[in-house]
């Protein structure tokens, strides 16, 4: 990895505006199903090319991708770095609700879980703000969230050696030595449903291993690998109601330890974690020991 | 007017959220569908006590009336600050045009003049974004009409402010409150509207500065802080094109600070306060003239105190500028430690780092809290409440240091 000798690097958390173009053809793509699946993957390319030549001309030293291998088929999208994973895990039925209308849990002490997405507790706080559309709160589309119901295994095989080839021939043909690609971590990855794990744990784990592949993908191909990871903050706002400190960076802990297992023996010299904040986080600082990390 | 001198007061920049209740009566009444004027003026009495008594609970030391009186008919507005004064002034036609249609006007090198709302430098270069309804820079409905100045101009809001003054001041008794301000828009901020019936540009500023004297006046008589609002010295950079040089832009601005001192001579400058900012709409906001550049046209304003956005990330920087600039004496500052142009609720911890970089600069005395601009129509309701209790909360932290060892 890069670091800022001589001058302060640049680069950022991953995810560009999508041409209006790719948009509308991730939209007819993931409505349809099928189509011209070689013209798409033509204007995907191109995409990545023109993004990262974009990089490199306002200064960005360690451009992305875009995410743009990620799927978007609307233009404000907040979902994307993670829903992505959906297409790419085996094991996962798409008939369940979505996040938001799964079923609500209640933490106690000692015993924290996750809530749905709509007892979010900075969302149940500001409720009447999350509901009006002129409030700037609006989060675009709410994606349909699958549940696993099987073994959960990596099927994304074609997608993510398609986003590295995209990458890497727009880095090349930039002149750019080193790019970041962003992958989900295992404690963003299984806030799906779960009918097939025994265990909260047990299904974290298997989230670990089968992302694994994806990780060890991106650092095959000679590119860094970032961590999208920012349940490891924002869990906090979904656990209602509010958990002790102590009890929710044990409840952490298992989660990061599930994504050092999933990086075993690889490059931690090319691996960066990425952990954002949602609002209601305010509590919680960064002091998990992540040994992938430099948060 | 009350200066910090045992902890950090707290004020805010003035709008804060109407009630639903008194929007869908505004907008009745605009509509000219309400016939019950009694029944409005009761609802406006009793929004401005719930508001005045809401910001006595969270510890906003020197409230405002929330600007209630100046009419809002949709819960997204950005424009009651300066409209109001429309229904306030004789010599309009209120049926013209839109005021972003107004006719666009280049400047030239020593001449400046204001082209129109939709040519702003801002909107121009960022013109896919302002038009995208998803962007969040959305600004509410427009109005369909805008004024033009036909005739000469003088001042007939003298029920209305009179209403606006007991409303406040029974409000201000009712939660036993000392002191509380009330906003007027300034005269280089109101004029900027078509006009066919003065010769110049500066008639009609002036003019504009002799009728609205009598609603700061009013104000000032009830014994009240008058906030004058004059965003105009800061935008008004954005609104001419091409960019001008800073030279010509402060005599140009400076006119317009000579026509409100003009309009304050002889009024008691310790009981008057000047509002500065950018522009409240969501916008990139990459035109903005740096602060450095107008902080001396700012103090030139015959006012007690300054209040200005310092709690957004294109001006935060910006308090660096009082390393170089004397405060002059006897002069308090508003910065504004809480913002309304994000959604996010600044954490207390950074609200009273922003105070103290102030208050190391000027003096803890000289410090009051605000924020970078109204609330009301900016931030949903339940966030600009929540961002006031912040701001009340970062005060409380940094008094907390500002006073260490005393009391």
């Amino acid at each position: 990895m890069r670091t800022s000798a001589g001058h302060i690097l640049t680069s950022h958390a991953g995810s560009l505006s999508r041409p209006d173009a790719l948009v509308e053809a991730n939209r007819m793509r993931e409505a349809r199903g099928t189509g011209d699946e070689q013209a798409f993957q033509h204007q995907l390319h191109a995409a990545v090319g023109d993004v990262v030549r974009r990089q490199k001309e306002l200064g960005i030293d360690i451009p992305g991708d875009g995410e743009f291998g990620k799927s978007m088929g609307q233009r404000v999208n907040y979902g994307a770095w993670r829903s992505y994973s959906f297409q790419r895990l085996g094991g996962l039925d798409f008939g369940g609700p979505n996040l938001y209308d799964s079923t609500l849990r209640r933490s106690r002490p000692g015993a924290v879980v996750l809530t749905n997405f709509a007892d979010r507790r900075d969302r149940a706080r500001f409720a009447a703000a999350y509901a009006d559309p002129d409030s700037g709160t609006s989060m675009g589309v709410r994606a349909a969230a699958p549940t696993c119901v099987g073994p959960l295994t990596y099927i994304g095989h074609e997608a993510i050696k398609a986003d590295i080839v995209n990458f890497m021939a727009a880095l090349a043909s930039a002149g750019v030595e080193e790019g970041f690609m962003t992958s989900v971590g295992p404690a963003s990855c299984s806030r799906i449903g779960n009918a097939y794990y025994k265990t909260d744990e047990e299904f974290v784990y298997a989230c670990a291993e089968a992302m694994r592949g994806e990780y060890k993908a991106i650092l095959d191909a000679g590119l860094v690998l970032q961590f999208d990871d920012p349940a490891i903050a924002e869990n906090w706002d979904l656990v209602n109601p509010e958990a002790s400190v102590e009890d929710y960076k044990k409840f952490t802990m298992v989660r990061v330890e599930a994504l050092n297992h999933a990086i075993r023996g690889l490059p931690q010299e090319r691996i960066r974690f990425h952990c954002a904040g949602a609002a209601g986080t305010a509590r919680i600082r960064p002091t998990f020991r992540c040994a992938t990390s430099s948060m | 007017m009350r200066a910090s001198s045992d902890h950090v007061l707290t004020s805010h920049a003035g709008s804060l959220p109407r009630p639903d209740a008194l929007i869908e009566a505004n907008r009745a009444r605009e509509a000219g569908e309400a016939t019950d004027e009694r029944a409005f003026q009761q609802t406006l009495r009793g929004a401005v006590a719930d508001a005045v008594r809401h910001q006595k609970e969270l510890s906003i030391d020197v409230p405002g009336d929330g600007e209630f009186g100046k009419s809002v008919g949709n819960r997204v507005n950005y424009g009651a600050w300066w409209n109001y004064a429309f229904q306030r002034l004789g010599g309009l036609d209120l049926a013209g045009p839109n005021l972003d249609h107004m006719t666009p006007r280049p400047a030239r090198p020593g001449e400046i003049v204001l082209t129109n709302a939709a040519r702003r430098r801002d909107r121009v270069r960022f013109a896919a974004a302002y038009a995208d309804r998803e962007s969040g820079v959305y600004m509410g409905p427009r109005p369909a009409t805008g004024p033009i100045c036909v005739g000469p101009l003088t001042y007939t809001g003298q029920e209305a402010i009179k209403a606006d003054i007991a409303n406040f001041k029974a409000a201000l008794a009712a939660a036993g409150v000392a002191e509380g301000f009330m906003t007027a828009v300034a005269p280089g901020s109101a004029y900027r509207i078509p006009n066919t019936h003065y010769e110049r540009d500066e008639d009609f500023l002036y003019a504009c500065a002799e009728a609205m004297r009598e609603e700061y006046k009013a104000i000032l008589d009830a014994g009240l802080v008058l906030q004058l609002d004059d965003p105009a010295t800061a935008t008004s950079w954005d609104m001419i094109d091409p960019e001008p040089s800073v030279e010509d832009y402060r005599k140009f601005i400076m006119v317009r600070v000579e026509a409100l001192n003009h309009a304050l001579r002889g009024l008691p400058q310790d009981r008057i306060r000047f509002h500065l900012c950018w522009g409240s709409w969501h916008g990139p906001h990459t035109t903005d003239i740096p602060m450095s550049d107008i902080v001396e046209v700012m103090l030139a304003v015959n006012a007690g105190a300054y209040s200005f956005e310092a709690g957004n990330v294109r001006h935060e920087h910006e308090w660096k500028v009082w390393q170089d600039v004397k405060l002059p004496d006897g002069k308090l500052i508003l910065p504004g430690v809480v913002s309304h142009a994000t959604n996010v609720i600044e954490h207390p911890e950074l609200v009273a780092d922003r105070i103290l970089r102030f208050a190391n600069l000027v003096g803890r005395e000289r410090v009051i809290a605000s924020t970078d601009c109204g609330l009301g129509g900016r931030v949903h309701p339940d966030i600009a409440w929540a961002k006031l209790d912040a701001l009340a909360q970062g005060a409380a932290l940094a008094s907390r240091q500002l006073w260490r060892g005393r009391s």
